[in-house]
């Protein structure tokens, strides 16, 4: 059982707690899904969409849910969840280890005390008191607002944690990167596995662009749409980038803070054919890959698209603004849902007048 | 007080609330429908401002064309499930898909519909669902083609006939469908395209390029699905043939002070926005939150305290800034700046509320100032009154208790009453009066512009105050940084703080005398330009250099 770092033990489990586990398990959130909810009669959603794609309407809520502004009560709620900051707050794993301990696991304990019992501070017992008091309370507790002393430590312990333990495995897993592993393998450079993750990051950039579950990952699809459509989505597709013109890389980033060459991984995406412009490079960093995989994988906008979603946008922009060219005359192309899925399509309208597909 | 735009000779009374914001803006009209409304009304006059004005100088144009459309929206709206069923619109729907089958090439299979595609696809921009009717429903004008004005079918909800419309020409099915309701395009997008109007008097150049930017957004964009939209209305237009009804038109309201220098600060915004070279579906998006904006500054502009005077002679900007603290750190600092920032918030609806009191305090002390001597005064006050707030408008019980409480002053001063006394008098009866209908439909139109456009959350529910959302922040950068410049962060707070109130970090807290006031530490708005920052950053529309100087745009 995982212990919100934030309640002190001993509530029983608090909603928080029941909050974090559905989202570990789910990637969703009940707030989230309440707000979900609610969309449906707000929205009044026409039945014939209902009947006709029920799969694809729910998508369309998803996105739609997690594009809206919540009422406080529902933001508390995210925003609780969204406390990556460091030292501030947390809900994860990593914090809880560090605050509790493991004593059911006596490997991983064993490890908590080499790591934490002694001199994690040149007096060597101000760390232990506080976590102490933070775990037992006591008169001399912080106001509600106020932040407690223990938070202080944290980023110091997390980063100890990470660089210390010896089983590097067990610590990645505290971390709330699912995917840490994998970018840490991919930095490394291997060209077949560089080129299978450069499917799912576009998979994972489509679906973003689009707000849409798409099923395509042989192309970059940048999309432009009406961004409070009442009814289900249909964009339009203005790049049509294939996924051979697109490059996943490491890269090396020289940064002051560090001693020893970083390396990351960034996207570099080519002009679709016929097109004449620069290419666009956008860094990867360990955020924006959890976020985009997560997306291909299945998960809807959670935590990590308010991390996200700007600078993804911010993409979509530069790449409309380098890449788009008008279509032939009398072209459409866009997403329109068929059965359970999303399926590109074309319209064209001639100077004649006449429709056809 | 002077007025800009197109003033009516048979009327002179307006609500009290029109004769202080403009005619008009309601509280009804849906936050995408003053986009919607302007770009009908801008689109009618040809993509040409200043047109339709007969106070100024008489314009070319007195009357904007209003497009109809019936044969695209009933295709795109008008579905089994309307909620407005008619049979004239089931002949006309019947009629218009078989013309339609007639243009579509190669056999149709059920999941290779063209038609359907097609539907699914111009049905995706509706812009406004709220339960309407077909005919009061919008498209979000992806294209030119796809702008229409509101429409009502006459008596469509208590329809009973039976006869068949089989037999009826195609004209006489659109016959009883009207152009002139008002019920959702109450005018607010006309009070924004007079604030352009009024703002590039003396700006030919400025007020070409804005309207030449609109009409290429607008036209040289999603061409095909301009045309699309195009041959279905037109498919219709052939049905109906020579028979076809005129084309209905319509005349601007007016605003107020047009020398007032704050609309040439929007169309300032305006031009430099347009000059943004984003997606179009994204640039009219973000206009919509400018127009929205804008809106709700020319309302708390307005409502200041030192307004009624100040407007003309060019010191309103100074004088009329409105302090608008963002909260920017939604409540991580245990609240403090959100506590500011709600006050402020409720404290420009108490502005709105004091102004229009004000203005009815001032009109009746001037007709109490112009009273002959000897006439009757009472009876004077009322003509003036009804003439002036179109007293007859209202219903009948609000009219009989306005003459109860006038008799009751009467019996309270008599015939010949102090002036001083009769002017407060007279003047809180009226107040008491108007109040309902200036409730009902104005006093709520900044509350829910604020909140839809991203400058007040939340979105629902109590405690509002005011934040930047990411659309509103980003199309105030593109409003205040033309492509290619930038400015550094502070500049561009400083900015925001001078052009439209928009207190973020200490300096401007500090400004706005908000420190003083409020007794709050300078911290916690140092704090909340670092957060906003933080949000610029992750938008990419602020760039943070090593040595800690970040730079907005560029």
């Amino acid at each position: 059982m995982i212990w919100n770092a934030n309640i002190p033990p001993g509530d029983g489990m608090t909603y928080d707690e029941f909050l974090h586990r559905l989202y570990e398990r789910y990637g969703l959130t009940v707030g989230v899904r309440e707000a979900r909810e609610g969309l449906l009669e707000q929205q009044r959603v026409n039945g014939e969409y209902f009947e006709r794609n029920r799969a694809a309407l729910l998508d369309k809520m998803k996105h739609a849910g997690l594009a809206t502004e919540y009422s406080d009560a529902t933001a508390v709620v995210i925003r609780h969840l969204r406390r990556l900051n460091v030292g501030q707050g947390s809900v994860f794993e990593v914090d809880d280890f560090i605050i509790n301990g493991r004593p059911a696991d006596p490997a991983a304990q064993a490890e908590h005390e080499r790591l934490f019992a002694p001199a994690l501070d040149l007096g060597g017992r101000r760390f232990g008191q506080e976590r102490m008091a933070y775990l037992y309370g006591g008169a001399a507790a912080p106001k509600p607002e106020e932040e407690h002393p223990l938070m202080r430590w944290l980023p110091h312990c997390r980063r100890k944690l990470f660089f210390e333990w010896q089983d590097a495995a067990a610590a990645d897993r505290l971390f709330p990167f699912q995917h840490l592993p994998e970018y840490f393998r991919l930095v490394g450079g291997d060209p077949a596995l560089l080129a299978h993750y450069r499917r799912e990051i576009v998979l994972g950039l489509n679906r973003a662009f689009s707000g849409l579950y798409l099923t395509d990952a042989d192309a970059l699809y940048v999309t432009s749409q009406y961004a409070h459509a009442v009814e289900q989505p249909v964009p339009l597709v203005r790049v049509k980038i294939p996924a051979d013109g697109i490059a996943l890389q490491p890269a090396p980033a020289q940064t002051e803070a560090f001693d020893r060459d970083l390396t990351t991984l960034r996207l570099v995406i080519y002009p679709p054919p016929g097109v004449e412009a620069q290419p666009v490079t956008w860094p990867v960093d360990l955020l924006r890959f959890e976020y985009l995989l997560r997306r291909a994988r299945g998960s809807t906008p959670d935590i990590l698209a308010d991390e996200c979603e700007l600078s993804i946008r911010q993409l979509k922009d530069t790449l409309l603004a380098r890449f788009a060219v008008e279509q032939p005359p009398g072209r459409v192309d866009f997403f329109a849902a068929d059965r359970n899925r999303y399926t590109f399509r074309t319209l064209w309208v001639d100077p004649q007048g006449r429709i056809r597909i | 007080m002077e007025r800009y735009g197109y003033l009516e000779e048979q009327r002179e009374g307006y609500p009290v609330a029109a004769w202080i914001w403009g005619h008009r803006l309601r509280v009804g009209q849906h936050w995408m429908e003053y986009l919607l409304e302007f770009l009908n009304v801008l689109a009618g006059f040809d993509y040409e401002l200043g047109q339709g004005i007969n106070t100024d100088g008489a314009s070319v144009k007195t009357e904007y064309a209003r497009f109809t459309r019936l044969g695209l929206r009933r295709f795109v709206f008008y579905d089994d499930w309307e909620k407005t069923r008619h049979p004239f619109d089931d002949a006309a729907r019947k009629r218009l898909e078989a013309a339609l089958r007639q243009l579509c090439d190669g056999p149709i299979r059920p999941d290779e519909d063209p038609l359907m595609l097609a539907r699914s696809l111009l049905r995706a921009f509706s812009a406004v669902e709220e339960s309407r009717s077909w005919f009061a429903k919008s498209l979000f004008p992806a294209h030119h083609n796809l702008l229409f004005w509101e429409g009502l079918r006459k008596g469509a909800t208590k329809f009973r006939e039976q006869r068949s419309a089989d037999a009826l020409h195609p004209h006489q099915l659109d016959a009883d469908v009207s152009f002139d309701a008002r019920n959702f395009f109450a005018r607010g997008g006309e009070v924004y395209y007079l604030i352009l109007s009024a703002g590039t008097r003396n700006a030919p150049a400025l007020r070409q390029t804005i309207a030449d930017r609109l009409r290429d957004l607008l036209k040289a964009r999603n061409e095909a699905l301009g045309e699309l939209a195009a041959i279905i209305d037109q498919t219709w237009q052939q049905q109906v043939g020579d028979h076809s009804n005129p084309t209905p038109t319509g005349r601007l309201g007016w605003i107020p002070d047009p020398d007032c220098p704050l609309y040439a600060r929007i169309a300032e915004d305006v031009a430099t926005f347009l000059q943004a070279d984003l997606d179009p579906l994204e640039t009219l998006d973000l206009l919509a939150h400018l127009v929205g904006f804008h809106l709700t500054l020319y309302i708390y502009h307005r409502a200041h305290p030192q307004a009624l005077s100040a407007h003309g002679d060019g010191r309103c900007l100074e004088r009329c800034r409105p302090c608008l603290p963002i909260d920017a750190l939604e409540g991580a600092d245990g609240g403090v700046v959100r506590t500011i920032s709600m006050a402020a918030f409720r404290e420009q609806e108490a502005h709105i509320i004091c102004q229009a009191q004000a203005y009815i305090r001032a009109q009746v002390a001037a007709w109490v100032d112009a009273l002959t001597p000897g006439a009757d005064p009472y009876a004077a006050l009322d003509s003036e009154a009804r003439a002036h707030f179109d007293l007859p408008r209202l219903s009948k019980g609000r009219r009989d208790a306005f003459s109860d409480r006038v008799n009751a002053l009467i019996r309270r001063l008599g015939a010949h009453p102090d002036r001083t006394a009769l002017s407060e008098g007279y003047a809180d009866i009226l107040i008491g009066v108007l109040q309902q209908d200036f409730d009902k439909n104005f006093k709520g139109v900044h509350r829910k512009l604020a909140k839809a456009v991203g400058l007040a959350a939340p979105r629902k529910g109590p405690g509002a105050r005011f934040v930047l959302g990411d659309n509103l922040l980003k199309a105030l950068t593109l409003a205040n940084i033309p492509p290619g410049d930038g400015m550094t962060y502070d500049e561009f707070l400083q900015r925001l703080y001078e052009r439209y109130g928009l207190v973020v970090g200490v300096r401007e807290a500090r400004e706005a005398s908000l420190l003083e006031r409020q007794r709050v530490n300078g911290e916690y708005f140092e704090r909340n330009r670092a957060a906003l920052l933080e949000k610029m950053k992750h938008a990419g529309l602020a760039t943070e250099y090593s040595d800690a100087t970040a730079v907005v745009g560029g």
